[in-house]
């Protein structure tokens, strides 16, 4: 997917790094090699803290550096600088009010969708049936369509509330760093609809004041110490993909906000290949990340949907959940210590142990603090070698109940695939309309699969469903597992369906994505949301959420509206459920805003999630968007809990982006 | 929908909406109707049909079942199997059936009699269209109010007509005796409850996990009578709530997404059971059910009961109702789904929506001339101690209360000339009121002496031959006048308050709030009165009796009685005999309730009571003698607080708080003694017209 290789200019070899004036030969074997080729590790020469503090952001130059960490027990190693794809001016590759690449999007050619660029397979293909089911499902009119505002001018940004002398002591601290307004804007949100919405249709009520790149730990820790100094608020920011209001500016928020832009920490600081772990800086993103380790023969097998774009300490910080985490674990498994910087310190374990019983573990107070504690710097993490085959697989079922039933039974048993998701009826449709025109040969096979399922098994075009399925491992392991699952759907009725269908669609999940850019411009306002669920309630749980959110549009006169989910992970006790809703808002009365209807309506989904017995979040966070629960579903003594740990860690409230729990400065 | 808002507007319905069901069978062949093809609306439109096979099939399976059973063979020392037979022959109890070849034929011989006996069916034609629109997709009880066994089958021959799946209807095992009949029920899709069960927990598990399945997995509305019997006074009664939590507890606990609860009300011009209701009143227990007993019932099949008004309410979404009251669900996200139990505020919850339900009903009733005729000569007799009216005073008056009753919010089925309304409605009820020829009206000695009463079965207290000849009609009547009261009551209360202020006659709106709280806590049963709804209706009655000058506003900002003395009269004399009755329960309770006494026998002896007041001429009239006036009137004390509750074993005990009771006395007292209108009468004066032999 990713063709950042391909613009790099290819760095020269890694060099060895120097340390004491002693020079150390590089230990890294074919595998270093293999990845400086290929795509992205660049020489690097001097060590971060010497390199450059550029005060006005420029395009990031081809960096080189070699550094040495300054831990106490750590021992001298190699560090490699990996060339991030995504630049430090990051609208040089992102669209600066949508998702994803800017050479990447759904567009109307004539009458017909079609989707630009060559970074996915549907890449330059018109696609007739999902024109086809955008207009009769959404109501889309190719001819109302709702363009975004253009890009702000400089003068249209709010002044940057902040003090030259902070500015200077950053500067001394060479700590590069920016105030101009559009790097304050990209980084004022993340991918809410909400944050969508106003950067193509209005303006951010408050954006941060100054946007800083730290390079290394030792930076964030004089940020930190600094904004102490100053009372200056710090927000910090990874990758921006945050769909829960995580790192929008708070509104009331007086003192200045400092984006702390963690994108250029991006570092492998080292990889220890007898314990397969590594040790990366918290800015790199996963795409990098992945690329660099597969260079090496390594995965970290953590596949979030945003993984594209979202960072290491993004996922720390939210309790991210990877695809495929049945073989390689979400981040709380794949997490092994973590430097963290709070204003009252940096924590961390001094062990890089598998397990151990040592009191509370830490490490969950940063999972999931969601930047209201500190910052994450580095993380050591699991690695493994890369899977020699890997194979995508497909399972049809009359109905959805069958299919989480079938899931049950396949997660009651432990057989779990590195992946297994169950799509609902309405999203294996709309999965459908994004195939390209066949050719002659492709309709003759269309129709007789389609004949196959529906005539010969029977299956109901309006119910039936298809799970996808990943394997990976060795070859025969993947056959004999594949034929145990295969086994279980056939008692539910399932049939297997083949690679491609399941291949588009895991495909779909980095698509998906873009579509409600699309949406936007033709007035449906769209977002995803999840939650976590019990087995015996999750069939359920979906009934109720899409009942709830079909009433209530019919109570406010929508008449186009989408409402999907899918199963996307199953687990011993539970699955996690993931929703898609959209609706056109044309036949809205004129007085109401589309957006607070729409958040009107994701705030009755979520109360219907939890008196459904879903929980407030599985993988998103909570955010700002959800804090209202917050309490809710820890308990009045667990926010007093975290309100002590905050107090503790952050007793002037300098992390007061105000996730998770609201805490007015005076209470600290 | 705003549910408090909804609960004390009194809009005018339209009246017009209404359709005469039977118009079309008068000119149609019955068979090829009956016979058509039948497509109804399902509550889930998707889903298969419910199958009585795959309900009991599921109940069977259910894990609260496995573990109740576990449970119990543990306890009881008995094997699971034996407990499982045990099971199966309860669901077979238990089971409904669908046999829509005996709905058409049953419906083939009710058209017949419907339209041999009623001159209309009346059925809300645009509610009905409103219900099937928002069929499909949601699970749907039918909450119906309930004054007659025609009520199981007019539901389901409504249901018919308008092709909607026939109800799943909640009946008591009591029908299941009757022979042909229990099966005739079973088979258009009854199910058989038993009366008390809580202490029997494989039932409880099994009836509950019955109701679940059909409410979860069930395509046909779930009926049941939230009254829990038919009232035989013919005014609501408080509801009961157990199968409405149980119908309740799969949305409660996120299993569905919603249940609308459909409020009905069937509102008969004249009611099939009346003289054996007024009977069962005084205590002289209904016969048991039996199909000899209904063949003699055949009998009433000649006479004629006029129109039967049936309306559907608004549908009340519980999920939204919850909402309105700001109750956050979400409760039960801990533990498995069949170990979750209805929490306390879950329960209050739903008894106020029980009462919500109940009150819709009343909104739906439809009043006829004779229920207004009832008013007027019950208060006739109240003032003048006999019902001698003329009859064209009669119309003039049916005409007058008809606009004041429409201003409290009822609707009244009169349409064009109200002297031929009146007229024709005497013909229906012949039977209670005889129009003499000199154009007076007089009642009809409706029980004679000598008619046998086996007294060895008596509820309550041996009432004298005499008594009994004169309180039968008396209770018919008050029948009739009583589906009035849930227009009249708060008005009344407020006005006999005002009637009893001191010489100055006025008073603050707050005093008079407080003072209106005293009466309706005492008759908070009586009329079906809920806490959450004190105030709105208080001020809803403010506003009613203002506009009919009963009220006014003084210059001093104070509330004062206005002008319009004969509404006033009549509406202290609709309250009248409860607080006789009441009054002779507060006095036999303090009485005898020194220690904890058994109901059976607070019971008759406050009907004894009553009968010896009302032969002093200490009350006045027969209605107090009602025992379920009595009862309701010991729930009222006891929530009161003047007497106390004792459980023990199956028996009920009363002990009284002298203290409290003695305050509720002195206020009885005091609102017995009208002001400037006492009774002439005494109600042994009142000479009936003995023309027919009177049966039971």
């Amino acid at each position: 997917m990713s063709d950042a290789g391909r613009r790099d200019s290819g760095g020269p070899q890694e060099e060895a790094a120097q340390d004491n004036g002693a020079v150390m030969k590089s230990t890294a074997s074919d595998g270093a090699e293999k990845m400086a080729c290929s795509q992205d590790v660049s020489a690097a020469t001097p060590p971060c803290n010497a390199a450059a503090a550029a005060v006005q952001p420029q395009p990031q130059p081809q960096q080189l550096a070699v550094g040495t960490i300054d831990r106490p027990s750590a021992q001298r190693r190699i560090v490699k600088n990996v060339q991030s794809v995504i630049p430090r001016n990051r609208l040089e590759l992102l669209k600066w009010n949508g998702w994803g690449y800017k050479d990447s999007m759904f567009e109307l050619k004539g009458d017909l969708l079609c989707f630009t660029g060559k970074r996915y397979p549907i890449g330059n293909q018109t696609l007739p049936y999902f024109t086809e089911w955008a207009i009769n499902k959404l109501g889309i009119d190719v001819n109302r369509r709702n363009r975004a505002q253009p890009l702000p001018k400089p003068a249209d940004f709010p002044k940057p509330r902040v003090e030259t002398a902070f500015l200077s002591e950053l500067k001394g601290h060479r700590i590069a760093h920016s105030v101009s307004g559009l790097d304050r804007l990209v980084r004022a949100h993340g991918h809410t609809l909400h944050d969508m919405f106003v950067l193509r249709e209005g303006a951010f009520d408050r954006i941060p004041d100054v946007v800083a790149w730290p390079e290394c730990h030792d930076d964030v820790v004089k940020i930190v110490e600094l904004a102490a100094k100053f009372n200056v608020v710090v927000i910090p920011f990874g990758g921006g993909t945050s769909v829960s209001g995580a790192v929008s500016c708070p509104t009331k928020e007086h003192r200045t906000i400092l984006s702390l832009d963690t994108s250029q920490m991006n570092r492998i600081l080292w990889i220890d290949h007898g314990n397969l772990v590594a040790c990366c800086e918290s800015g790199i993103v996963g795409q990098d990340l992945e690329r660099a380790l597969q260079a090496q023969g390594y995965t970290t097998g953590h596949e979030p949907d945003s993984y594209e774009f979202s960072s290491l300490g993004g996922w720390v910080a939210t309790r991210a959940s990877g695809m495929k985490k049945n073989t390689y674990g979400n981040i709380e498994e794949l997490l092994v210590s973590v430097r963290f910087v709070t204003p009252t310190g940096v924590l961390e374990k001094r062990t890089q142990v598998p397990r151990m019983s040592c009191g509370p573990d830490f490490n969950h107070i940063v999972l999931g603090s969601e930047g209201t504690l500190g910052v994450i710097t580095e993380a050591t993490i699991k690695i493994r070698p890369l899977p020699p085959c890997k194979k995508y697989g497909s399972i049809v079922f009359p109905d959805f109940e069958s299919g989480v039933k079938c899931l049950r039974e396949i997660a009651r048993q432990r057989l779990q695939p590195s992946s297994i998701r169950l799509m609902d009826n309405e999203q294996f449709k709309f999965g459908q309309t994004l195939r390209p025109t066949p050719g002659y040969l492709g309709l003759i096979f269309d129709g007789l699969k389609r004949m196959y399922i529906t005539k010969i098994k029977g299956f109901n075009i309006d119910s039936m469903c298809v799970a996808t399925l990943v394997f990976e491992g060795e070859k025969k392991d993947i056959e004999y597992h594949e034929k145990k699952i295969n086994a279980i759907a056939a008692n539910f009725n399932g049939i297997p369906a083949g690679e491609t269908n399941g291949e588009r669609g895991y495909m779909l999940t980095f698509v998906i994505a873009y579509i409600r850019d699309l949406a936007l411009e033709f007035n449906v306002v769209a977002e995803s949301f999840e939650t976590s669920v019990p087995w015996d309630r999750t069939i359920t749980l979906c009934k109720n959420v899409k009942h709830r959110i079909g009433e209530e549009c019919k109570s406010l006169g929508i008449e186009h509206y989408f409402i999907s989910c899918r199963v996307t992970q199953t687990y011993d006790v539970g699955s996690c459920v993931y929703f898609y809703f959209g609706f056109n808002w044309t036949t809205l009365p004129e007085t109401s805003d589309p957006l607070s209807v729409y958040e009107r309506l994701e705030e009755m989904a979520r109360d219907e999630i939890l008196a459904s017995g879903g929980s407030l979040s599985h993988h998103h966070g909570v955010g700002k968007l959800r804090a209202k629960w917050f309490c809710g579903q820890v308990s009045p003594l667990g926010v007093q809990l975290y309100s002590a740990t905050k107090r503790q860690l952050d007793p002037k409230n300098i992390f007061a982006c105000g996730n998770l729990v609201h805490i007015p400065s005076s209470s600290l | 929908m705003d549910y408090d808002k909804a609960i004390s507007s009194s809009h005018q319905r339209n009246m017009n909406s209404f359709r005469d069901i039977l118009e079309e069978r008068r000119h149609t062949s019955d068979v090829l109707w009956i016979t058509r093809d039948w497509e109804p609306s399902r509550t889930v439109a998707n889903a298969q049909a419910t199958n009585p096979l795959t309900v009991r099939k599921a109940v069977l399976n259910s894990v609260r079942l496995k573990d109740t059973i576990a449970q119990l063979s543990q306890e009881r020392g008995v094997t699971p199997e034996a407990l499982y037979k045990e099971v199966e022959e309860q669901l077979t109890e238990i089971s409904h059936n669908r046999q829509i070849s005996i709905v058409r034929w049953i419906g083939l011989f009710v058209t017949k009699v419907l339209k041999k006996t009623c001159s209309n069916l009346m059925v809300n034609e645009e509610a009905i269209a409103k219900l099937k629109g928002t069929m499909g997709n949601t699970p749907i009880i039918f909450a119906p109010s309930h004054r007659s066994y025609a009520d199981f089958i007019l539901m389901a021959y409504v249901c018919f007509h308008y092709c909607i799946e026939i109800p799943c209807v909640a009946a008591g095992v009591d029908f299941m005796a009757m022979w042909l009949m229990g099966h005739l029920l079973r088979d258009c899709c009854a199910f058989f409850m038993r009366r008390q069960f809580s202490g029997d927990k494989l039932y409880y598990t099994v009836f509950s996990e019955y109701v679940r399945t059909l409410i979860c997995h069930g395509t046909a509305p779930v009926e049941f009578f939230i009254e829990g019997t038919r009232s035989r006074s013919c005014k609501s009664l408080v509801p009961k709530f157990g199968f409405l939590s149980m119908a309740l507890e799969p949305f409660l606990t996120g299993q569905i997404p919603d249940v609308l609860i459909v409020p009905i009300n069937i509102s008969y011009d004249r009611i099939l059971e009346e003289k054996l209701f007024s009977y069962e009143l005084l205590g002289v227990p209904k016969p048991k059910e039996s199909t000899s007993g209904l063949i003699k019932a055949l009998n009433v099949l000649d006479e004629k009961y006029g129109k039967i008004h049936v309306d559907f309410g608004e549908p009340i979404s519980v999920r939204d109702f919850l909402d309105s009251h700001l109750f956050e669900r979400s409760k039960h996200s801990l533990g498995p789904i069949h170990l979750q139990t209805l929490s306390d505020q879950e329960m209050a919850m739903i008894r106020v929506l029980s009462h919500y339900i109940v009150t819709s009903q009343q909104q739906l009733s439809v009043l006829s001339p004779f229920h207004l005729i009832a008013v007027i000569l019950n208060n006739y007799l109240m003032t003048n101690g006999t019902v001698d009216m003329q009859f064209s005073d009669l119309v003039r008056e049916v005409a007058w209360f008809r606009s004041v009753i429409e201003m409290f919010g009822a609707s009244v089925d009169i349409t064009g000339d109200v002297e031929k309304s009146v007229r024709d409605s005497l013909l229906v009820h012949r039977s209670l009121v005889t129009l003499l020829p000199d154009g007076t009206l007089q009642l009809k000695a409706v029980h004679s002496l000598g008619t046998k009463i086996d007294t060895t079965r008596l509820k309550g207290h041996c009432l004298l031959e005499n008594t009994m000849c004169r309180a039968v009609p008396l209770l018919m009547l008050q029948h009739y006048v009583n589906p009035t009261l849930h227009f009249l009551a708060n008005p009344a209360m407020v006005t006999t308050v005002m009637q009893h202020l001191g010489p100055c006659g006025e008073i603050s709106r707050d005093d008079l709030f407080a003072r209106y709280q005293t009466v309706r806590g005492i008759l908070s049963h009586e009329f079906v009165l809920h806490k959450t709804w004190e105030e709105k209706e208080f001020e809803e009655a403010l506003r009613v009796l203002d506009l009919v000058n009963i009220i006014e506003n003084t210059a001093s900002g104070l509330l004062s009685l206005g002008n319009h003395r004969k509404l006033q009269i009549l509406l202290c004399n609709v309250l009248h005999p409860f607080f006789g009755g009441y009054l002779s329960l507060a006095q036999t309770l303090a009485q005898v309730c020194g220690e904890a006494r058994p109901e059976r026998l607070v019971l008759c002896e406050a009907q004894r009571r009553v009968e010896m007041s009302l032969l002093s001429g200490e009350i006045s009239h027969a209605a107090a003698l009602s025992l379920d006036g009595l009862a309701c009137g010991l729930q009222a004390l006891v929530s009161i607080g003047a007497i106390h509750r004792i459980r023990r074993g199956e028996e009920t005990l009363y002990v009284a708080n002298l203290k409290e009771l003695q305050v509720v006395t002195q206020h009885l007292e005091t609102f017995i003694t009208l002001h400037g209108m006492d009774h002439k009468w005494s109600w042994q004066q009142l000479e009936l017209h003995q023309s027919l032999p009177a049966k039971l």
